[in-house]
């Protein structure tokens, strides 16, 4: 993304500052989902995942003073999919030794957590949450931005995928006009998309 | 609807692009919306500007098709995550929590713990009903609060009829006699100090009957600093400079008198009412700006003088500043020298909060908080209130200045620049003026130099200046070597000595251990609970463990076999790898009463000795899991070494003490603690680390002192005393073949000893203290581990 360097004020630089709540929220809402969802594709009950959704999230929050962002290391995003990783491999391992478990468990857990290679990557499921999440959460910040006329037209062509015809007629509307609404919902969704993108770093 | 067919044509690019910005207005839209709806063309140019919106609508289709389930935790889970994250790396750090990090248990906190109720098992029997107990001449009626220290007791002198604060301390840490020396000695100090903003301290002594010190202070009545701006959020300007004024004033008197606080902070300064019938009759207030009566109080310092004792305390066990770094100075959280200055620093750090309710550098975390000391400055307090005025806004800067030399250089400055402001705020009748400030100063001084000011002589260090300087002499013995990681940003020396043959990166902070697993292969243990491994001939990373033990990684040891290894960690169970399905083996569990310290495995044979902070030492037949107590340390047991045939353990701790063991008379059918068949007792303070020579007849050890000694195993004569470093020595190696023994400092040094006459063949200074050194098996490879989270590896010849 060709993104001037210098007006960009990062999640984790903001998040790094330790009081900026915003951000904090704003991480939360992005990411606590994208955590649990994965944690589910990944067979965690709901509760489960939940915890660990918990858990990651505090983790960030203890280790985000001491990130330094830097390109060449991976992204924000390819860090948090790592210790995500780490955890449900973790839980997963214990669960399965927990019949025969001895000694510390817990380092035991941890041993077998052979931490993810930057190299490798985020896998495709964890990329798929991500991105749903980034158009979820743009959804939630812009959609009273527009009419509710609007928006329906949006959301019955695009995502429901209803004729123009058809939603402009329920919504007394020309077909060229839900269109034209469509677009515009489109065209500003993908931008608070890139906008978070961007404001995360991870680009 | 006017029908416009005549828009047939294809509108503009920039028409459409104002089309997706615009809201639809019906009489410039519509045609265009016409023309669109049968225009197949520009439907697919709409698209193309929007941008393809397919992913998106696919995600929004998945998204609502699959939504978690109503009944889902997952939306309270994540309002309790950003409550959590929101409120707790949001709220003033607690006191007490860098320590706590830092972590060693039983290091004093600064802070206090409500659930955690005070041991007053000392106290004997009290013969008046609803007293808790006495304590030497006193009748205990209560419990004023717990500090780092130890306790404080709010007792009765029948004597004097009077209440009084007695000040305990803490029982672990009158084990320490190095410690209990120092706490005394300055509990003494500060009680040859009287004035009217310092909390009188009438008597120092010990308690017959428990041998604990103690301190009988002045009962203040009155809350904190920290009570009040709970209570009230913060305080009006005017209070703001009448606090200042009165802080600087028991500073100085302090300060004349050879004492640093160095822990000023909002629960230190107490605000005694002044309506206290001890207290001299309220000043009479000539105009009405004056403070409330009600409302006024006379500021009294506590813990003088006592703060050093325990940050060395501190400081000793974790090689880490401890205690909240809120209102710390950044030569002081740097871990640097400190002099009175640092005590200036932390006021202006009090009076920020006070007139803000909030610490100037305040963060999430006491990371973060030493992150922002030391990066960025505050906000000028009139820009955060405007009512806070110029000078005093100016004043608090002058105080927050990052270099001790652009502070005021004296307490007595910022009392005289306070007075004169309040007396010209009104809010200043003489009587309200700290004793020894010469009336006239405030009045005349003006900024100019006070015609009172006494040039007393005190003894300031000059920080930077000495660093710099060290940095100098240094450079001229050896090369420069360029930076090969991050300098700490307070830390004004550059690395000097041979160039690391490599830089292994740690990362997870402090390095506290090294062993090496093979010729090639080496493992560190951090402070965060990671073990990483190398292979320190290529540098490569071959294994890291993330936070795989609780707690820092206090030592470990591979078995003579290469089959198993051993952590100590902040826990009270030796964690047992087995290095091949590197696993934990579960078979094994050697536990202790208290958190593990120190575990060596016995070079030949099935031994295996673990020491932990509460003087428990054992060997183990490990195999069999059949543990030895081995009694007579008291105290942290810090390090632990076989002799080379494994005959003989030495161990050596918190007491001071070297001991030697015979395993030999151990008897492993009878359950007797074997006592130590030798004791090296000449270094003062604790000892940290033991080592035998390679052929097994000489033990080197190292210290609090600063000590490297070297010791004839045999029959435990001490051979050489080497002035090693300037402050502790955290670790002693072996190398050469037995000639040399090498020392790592919280000085930043590690240097190689010639043992036969004791001199210096070898050095390097980095920009942290080292933890822990190590030669390689070959006797010539070393490496050593630092707080900077590095471990640097040396070709040693």
């Amino acid at each position: 993304m060709a993104e001037p360097p210098l007006t960009r004020v990062t999640l984790l630089t903001r998040l790094k500052d330790g009081r900026d709540t915003e951000a904090w929220r704003e991480f939360v809402q992005l990411y606590g989902p994208v955590v649990y969802r994965f944690a589910r594709t990944r067979g965690l009950q709901d509760a489960d995942a939940a915890d660990l959704m918990q858990d990651v999230l505090r983790s960030v929050a203890r280790t985000a003073p001491r990130l330094e962002y830097d390109p060449k290391k991976g992204t924000f995003r390819g860090w948090l999919y790592t210790v995500t990783r780490n955890k449900i491999y973790n839980f997963l391992n214990a669960q399965r030794n927990r019949p025969r478990a001895t000694g510390d468990p817990d380092a035991q857990e941890r041993l077998d957590a052979a931490p993810a290679r930057d190299e490798d990557g985020p896998d495709a499921d964890w990329e798929k949450e991500y991105q749903r999440r980034l158009s979820a959460r743009a959804m939630e910040l812009v959609k009273d931005e527009f009419q509710p006329n609007t928006w329906a037209a949006f959301w019955q062509t695009a995502v429901e995928g209803k004729p123009a015809a058809e939603v402009g007629a329920a919504l007394k509307m020309t077909p060229g006009a839900v269109y034209v609404a469509k677009s515009r919902v489109i065209a500003r969704l993908r931008e608070e998309a890139q906008r978070l993108m961007v404001e995360e770093g991870t680009d | 609807m006017p029908t416009i067919a005549t828009t047939t044509e294809c509108p503009p690019l920039d028409a459409l692009m104002r089309l997706l910005k615009a809201k639809c207005d019906e009489s410039q839209a519509s045609p265009l919306c016409g023309h669109i709806e049968n225009c197949p063309a520009c439907q697919e140019k709409l698209d193309q500007l929007s941008g393809d919106g397919t992913d998106l609508a696919t995600d929004l289709r998945a998204l609502s098709g699959e939504a978690p389930a109503t009944n889902s935790v997952l939306r309270g889970a994540l309002k309790r995550a950003e409550h959590e994250i929101t409120s707790t790396a949001i709220g003033p750090v607690p006191a007490g929590a860098l320590a706590v990090t830092a972590a060693v248990p039983d290091a004093p906190l600064s802070g206090t713990d409500e659930s955690d109720a005070p041991d007053l098992s000392f106290l004997l029997p009290s013969k008046v009903p609803g007293n808790l107990g006495r304590f030497g001449p006193f009748e205990v009626r209560g419990v004023v609060g717990r500090g780092g220290m130890g306790v404080v007791l709010r007792g009765y002198d029948e004597s004097l009829n009077r209440e009084v604060a007695i000040k305990v301390i803490d029982p672990q840490l009158a084990n320490n006699k190095q410690y209990r020396e120092r706490f005394v000695r300055e509990a003494r100090a500060a009680a040859a100090v009287a004035h009217a903003n310092l909390v009188a301290v009438y008597q120092v002594s010990d308690d017959a009957a428990s041998g604990l010190p103690y301190i009988v202070m002045q009962l203040v009545n009155g809350e904190s600093l920290d009570q009040r701006l709970k209570r009230t959020g913060k305080l009006i300007p005017k209070k703001v400079a009448w606090l200042g004024m009165q802080v600087a004033a028991g500073l100085d008197a302090a300060h004349k008198a050879g004492l640093t606080h160095r822990d000023i902070k909002p629960g230190n300064i107490l605000l005694e009412r002044v309506a206290d019938p001890d207290a001299p009759a309220p000043a009479p207030t000539g105009s009405g700006t004056a403070p409330a009566a009600h409302d006024k109080f006379r500021v009294k310092l506590t813990d003088f003088g006592l703060a050093k004792a325990a940050d060395d305390s501190r400081l000793t066990r974790t090689g880490f500043v401890a205690g909240s770094p809120l209102y710390m100075a950044p030569e002081q959280a740097a871990g640097g020298a400190v002099d009175q200055r640092a005590d200036l620093f932390s006021l202006g750090t009090l009076l920020y909060e006070a007139a803000t309710g909030r610490a100037p550098f305040d963060a999430g975390t006491p990371l973060a908080v030493l992150r922002r000391l030391s990066d960025e400055t505050q906000m000028p307090l009139s820009r955060v209130n405007p009512d806070v005025p110029k000078w005093l806004s100016d004043a608090v800067d002058k105080l927050l200045a990052k270099n001790a030399d652009d502070r005021f250089q004296s307490a007595r400055e910022v009392v005289e620049l306070f007075a004169g402001k309040l007396h010209e705020m009104g809010g200043l009748s003489p009587l309200d003026v700290p004793p020894d400030v010469c009336p006239a100063a405030y009045l005349k001084a003006r900024g100019r130099k006070p015609i009172c000011w006494r040039n007393v002589g005190r003894c300031v260090m000059p920080w930077a200046g000495g660093a710099v300087l060290g940095a100098v002499l240094i450079g001229l013995l050896w090369a420069l070597v360029p930076g090969g990681e991050t300098p700490h940003p307070n830390a004004q020396v550059a690395e000097a000595g041979p160039e690391p043959r490599h830089i292994l990166k740690g990362e997870n902070g402090a390095v506290w251990s090294l062993a090496f697993l093979s010729d090639d292969r080496l493992a560190a243990g951090i402070e965060d609970g990671t073990v990483r491994i190398w292979n320190h001939r290529t540098g490569a990373v071959l294994r890291t463990f993330e936070r795989s033990h609780e707690g820092n990684v206090w030592a470990m040891d591979v078995s003579n076999d290469g089959k198993y290894m051993v952590f100590a960690c902040d826990n009270t169970k030796v964690t047992f790898w087995n290095l091949q399905s590197l696993r934990p083996e579960g078979r094994f569990e050697f536990t202790h009463p208290a958190s593990m310290r120190a575990a060596a495995f016995s070079p030949v044979g099935r031994f295996l000795a673990t020491g932990d902070r509460a003087s428990t030492l054992r060997v183990w037949d490990w195999e069999n899991q059949i543990p030895m107590e081995l009694t007579g340390h008291r105290g942290a047991i810090h390090s632990l070494a076989f002799s080379p045939d494994g005959k003989r353990l030495a161990s050596a701790g918190s007491d001071g003490s070297i001991k030697e063991w015979e395993l030999r008379l151990i008897d492993w059918n009878r359950f007797e603690p074997l006592k130590a068949s030798m004791e090296m007792t000449d270094h003062r303070g604790p000892v940290y680390g033991v080592t035998f020579s390679p052929d097994g007849t000489k033990v080197a050890s190292a210290g609090w002192d600063g000590t490297v000694r070297i010791w004839d195993a045999m029959n435990g004569t001490l051979l050489k005393t080497i002035a090693a470093h300037d402050g502790d020595v955290w670790a002693v190696s072996y190398g050469g073949g037995g000639r040399w023994v090498a020392s790592a400092g919280s000085d930043a040094h590690v240097k190689v000893w010639d043992v036969e006459t004791g001199k210096e063949v070898w050095g390097y200074r980095g920009p942290r203290g080292f933890h822990v050194v190590k030669f390689g098996p070959d006797g010539t490879t070393l490496a050593a581990g630092s707080r900077s989270g590095n471990v640097k590896v040396w070709d040693v010849k």
